[in-house]
């Protein structure tokens, strides 16, 4: 089909189609969510497509059928499956050294990362919490759904990016923010800085510090610890198989955060309790599987990284403070802060994949209503862990 | 949103090499003109149905053995909220879906594997009765039609795969298929099924199927739920429990005994005419003077429920029954039946269901336009086909004794209307279910017991079930559907959950719907 439209002709050449079925299940120590199953089946179509040398488009519709958190499995409409929609579209231009790119996309800083990661952005600090495989493509590489735009330079041993957007997945949405990035050295063997000022712009209704108990406002009112939100991450990787000259993946990455700038006496007396740390490597298989990657996570958070409900949970919903049952003897957590992941994805043919995950990671199931029903993630002991296994085709 | 886009009839309309995208969008519009909400008690009459697809579908042949084809679109729906329901039934709603999404895999002629979510249907006549083996239950014994898609949408949407061999001369096909529920509650379940097509020639087809109705769960949670057991007792004895209400005799200034508990007249079985001829025997001169009755037919009796707590008494009977539902009568009855001498020694047994089932299927096709040489492009489709499954081998020894009770029978005829009409079907079905087809017992609680609220009652007022169903080509890219039935139709209430029991499921009841549907 032909289409002529603000000048571009699209016909079915340009148009990339996949479809996936994810299934997969929760092996915990809490019994209440040990055999939670993950099931999702979708399709995407997606157009990328070059209008002259310097600019281009791309889109992605992506739908899918979804199981929730099955919180009651009696009753059909909390267990039976749910239909979802995903949109992503994007305008980007490119001359010489100079890039951007404006949309709704996926921003992705830390080219390897898997599914642990991308800390800079995927985190807060107050209170302390960080992310994974929490979008709705749940196999895609560790990324950042944005409303935004961003502007970098490309040379070979230095590459910069500058990035403004609006928050659309953690609540209160749409507030806006900032990052900057800069990378040294040849993109085979480089380190990069990162720094994001989270959310200077809020939209909206918001209840900035609302705490359980009362008498802990005027703390939070001093500490401005809302206000102060810098976060700093730092990343390098060598790509081993470039000096090899190798034809499948293996290298090593590493990526460290820092999640808030100031501390306080109470709740965030520590740097360090907010510092996430990642290794990952690629690992050869010497043919026998496309990519093997390996991930390792230490984040001594002492709260069990509790998300607030979305809905207006006693007041509670987008305080700063850590979500816990008592303030007055804030927990010393230690049984979730080593976290790992395995990707294993080995293409069956030139149209089919299979891709498996074993983690141990940050993932969260919202519920039927699409809240949080704990905020926390699902594995939080050394021995819980997940599979999540893909069957996926494309054209 | 599923698979109402799924029954595509799309025709190709671009071409780009071997890839293909067709569109196809469709409106109904009908109206329920008799049924009812049999749990709630409402009526359904004056119901509208509403629904409108549209779906993009893109077909890309990668090379001579691998072909995928992903659909994606949307249903605009209107919620069904008989009691007025809440703000957001009264909108127009809106889902995204996936119409398929499949990757078919051909290694050699003769032989396909389909993988991914894809609409499968055996039955190839069947225009809204039938193909049982998908779209039913044994325990209790459910059959669907509809879905997402009000009509054109007799088949399965499962997410599976499928391997297809045919013989050379294509009279003789086999599917083997491993099938996973993704629509009808309990979900995830996989069903290994084989069907076998033989058509010796235009003139007959003829067809049959085993199917392993979800015989693997990968939710054990929910399969413990659904094969817990039950205690039952068989004849358990009830005490006669009396009524609490009166019969009243309202004649002005009547100087005798005006209000009589209804035991006074038989026992605790209350009857009228006993009781007048009772009042007759000792009142009768005072009536006859005061008040002209000459019999005791003529005696006015009012029963007054206001009396007492109004309960009507009940003889001394037995009955077999679970027990928490023995339990619950007794405490509403207040007797103390579990120390009646009659139950002396009785102990109630086990019983435990499975959704999993093995069913057995058979459909036929005799087309009487290959038979006698007649055009159907002239005539309209002329031929007689049908089906029967047999839903489940196992009796249980409460609720399902019965394998003629699990057998649905359909039948169907495509009569020739000379060029009025393309199609023009009528379809009719029996199903010797006693049990009122509810899906409570998945949708609202995992319990295989039939829904509480009919569990005792025989209802066979809808056992007999038909539609009638026509097409019209107005164009090459432009049709009109319309289905007048009496099917098995559950609307969906704001949550998207359906009504548990059909809308219609009286003899009465029927509802119709006019499509109008574009394909390119």
């Amino acid at each position: 089909m032909a289409a002529a439209a603000y000048g571009l002709d699209l016909s079915a050449e340009d148009l990339g189609v996949s479809a996936y079925m994810d299934n997969g299940r929760f092996q915990t120590s809490d019994s209440l969510l040990t055999g939670e199953i993950i099931s999702r089946t979708g399709a995407k179509w997606l157009i990328e497509k070059e209008v002259d040398e310097a600019w281009s488009v791309s889109a992605q519709i992506h739908l899918f059928f979804w199981r929730n958190q099955a919180v009651d499995k009696e009753l059909f409409h909390v267990a039976g499956v749910k239909f979802d929609s995903d949109l992503r579209g994007y305008l980007s231009w490119k001359r010489d050294a100079q890039f951007f790119k404006g949309g709704v996309y996926n921003f992705k800083y830390n080219p390897d990362s898997k599914d642990l990661g991308e800390y800079l952005l995927r985190s807060t600090a107050y209170p302390t919490i960080l992310e994974s495989m929490q979008g709705k493509d749940l196999m895609e590489p560790s990324f950042s759904r944005v409303l935004g735009a961003q502007y970098g330079l490309n040379y070979e041993y230095f590459r910069t990016l500058g990035l403004a957007y609006f928050e659309q997945f953690n609540t209160p949405v749409y507030d806006a923010s900032l990052a900057y990035f800069a990378t040294v050295g040849p993109s085979r063997a480089e380190v990069g800085l990162g720094i994001a000022y989270p959310r200077f712009l809020h939209f909206g209704d918001r209840k900035d510090v609302t705490p359980l108990d009362p008498s802990l406002e005027p703390y939070i009112d001093n500490k401005d610890l809302g206000k102060n939100e810098i976060k700093i991450s730092l990343r390098g990787r060598v790509d081993l198989a470039a000096y090899l000259e190798m034809s499948e993946p293996f290298g090593v990455y590493a990526e460290a955060a820092l999640l808030g700038l100031k501390n306080d006496t109470l709740l965030y007396k520590n740097m360090n309790e907010r510092m996430p740390l990642m290794i990952g490597m690629d690992i050869p298989t010497f043919g026998i599987l496309s990519a093997l990657t390996l991930e390792l996570e230490y984040f001594k958070n002492p709260y069990l990284e509790r998300k607030y409900g979305k809905s207006d949970n006693n007041g509670r919903a987008y305080s700063v403070l850590p979500n816990i049952d008592d303030y007055a003897s804030p927990p010393r957590k230690t049984s979730d802060d080593m976290r790992w992941s395995a990707t294993i994805i080995r293409s069956l043919n030139r149209w089919f994949d299979l891709k498996v995950r074993l983690a141990n990671n940050h993932m969260r199931l919202v519920s039927w209503n699409e809240d949080y029903v704990t905020g926390e993630p699902y594995t939080k002991r050394g021995s819980d862990w997940l599979c999540l296994i893909r069957l996926e085709y494309h054209n | 949103m599923r698979a109402a886009i799924g029954t595509l009839t799309a025709i190709t309309l671009a071409m780009a090499g071997d890839r293909k995208i067709s569109l196809f969008t469709a409106v109904d519009v009908g109206r329920v003109e008799s049924g009812s909400g049999l749990s709630t008690g409402s009526d359904a009459k004056g119901a509208f149905l509403s629904r409108t697809y549209v779906d993009v579908g893109f077909t890309d042949k990668m090379d001579e053995h691998n072909l995928i084809s992903i659909g994606i679109g949307g249903i605009f729906w209107n919620a069904y909220s008989p009691g007025g329901g809440d703000p957001s039934d009264k909108i127009i709603k809106f889902g995204p879906g996936i119409s398929q999404a499949l990757l078919e895999w051909t290694p050699i002629d003769n032989l396909s594997v389909t993988f991914g979510y894809f609409p499968y249907k055996y039955n190839q006549s069947a225009q809204n009765l039938g193909e049982y083996m998908f779209r039913s239950e044994a325990y209790p014994t459910i059959l669907y039609t509809g879905g997402w898609s009000l009509m054109n949408d007799v088949q399965y949407h499962p997410v599976g795969a499928k391997l297809t061999w045919k013989n050379s001369s294509g009279t003789l096909q086999q599917d083997f298929g491993l099938f996973i529920e993704y629509f009808n509650s309990p979900i995830y379940d996989i069903t290994p099924a084989s069907i076998t097509t033989w058509k010796p020639s235009e003139v007959f087809t003829l067809g049959g199927g085993l199917a392993l109705h979800r015989f693997i769960s990968p939710t054990p949670g929910t399969k413990d739920k659904l094969t817990e057991p039950f205690e039952y007792y068989k004849n358990f004895y009830y005490p006669a429990t009396p009524s609490e209400s009166r019969y009243q005799i309202p004649l002005d200034n009547y100087p005798g005994t005006s209000s009589y508990d209804l035991a006074y007249a038989a026992g605790t079985n209350p009857n009228v005419d006993s009781l007048k001829q009772a009042i007759f025997a000792s009142d009768g001169p005072l009536l006859t003077a005061l008040y002209g009755i000459n019999s005791a037919g003529e005696i006015p009796l009012t029963l007054d429920t206001t009396a007492g707590s109004g309960k009507q008494g009940k003889p001394a009977r037995y009955v077999t029954k679970l027990k928490k539902d023995i339990e619950t009568d007794i405490s509403n009855d207040g007797t103390d039946a579990f120390n009646a001498p009659e139950n002396a020694g009785a102990l109630p047994q086990t019983i435990s269901y499975d959704l999993a089932a093995v069913y057995l299927m058979a459909f036929f096709n005799l087309d009487f336009n290959a038979l006698l040489g007649l055009d159907a492009g002239d005539i309209g489709q002329f031929k007689l086909y049908g089906e029967i499954a047999q839903l489940g081998l196992k009796n249980y020894p409460l609720f399902y004794t019965q394998l003629e009770q699990r057998r649905p029978i359909m039948v169907g005829f495509s009569i020739p209307t000379f060029g009025l009409v393309d199609e023009l079907s009528v379809e009719t079905e029996y199903l010797n279910n006693p049990i009122v087809e509810s899906i409570a017992s998945t949708y609202d609680k995992l319990d295989l017991n039939p829904d509480e609220n009919f569990r005792y009652k025989t209802y066979n007022q809808d056992n007999l079930k038909w539609s009638v169903h026509a097409s019209k080509s107005v164009s090459k890219f432009l049709t009109l559907y319309t289905q007048v039935a009496n099917d098995h139709i559950r609307l969906k209430n704001g949550f998207a959950q359906p009504t548990f029991v059909p809308i219609t499921n009286s003899k009465g009841d029927w509802y119709w719907l006019l499509r109008i549907q574009w394909a390119i």
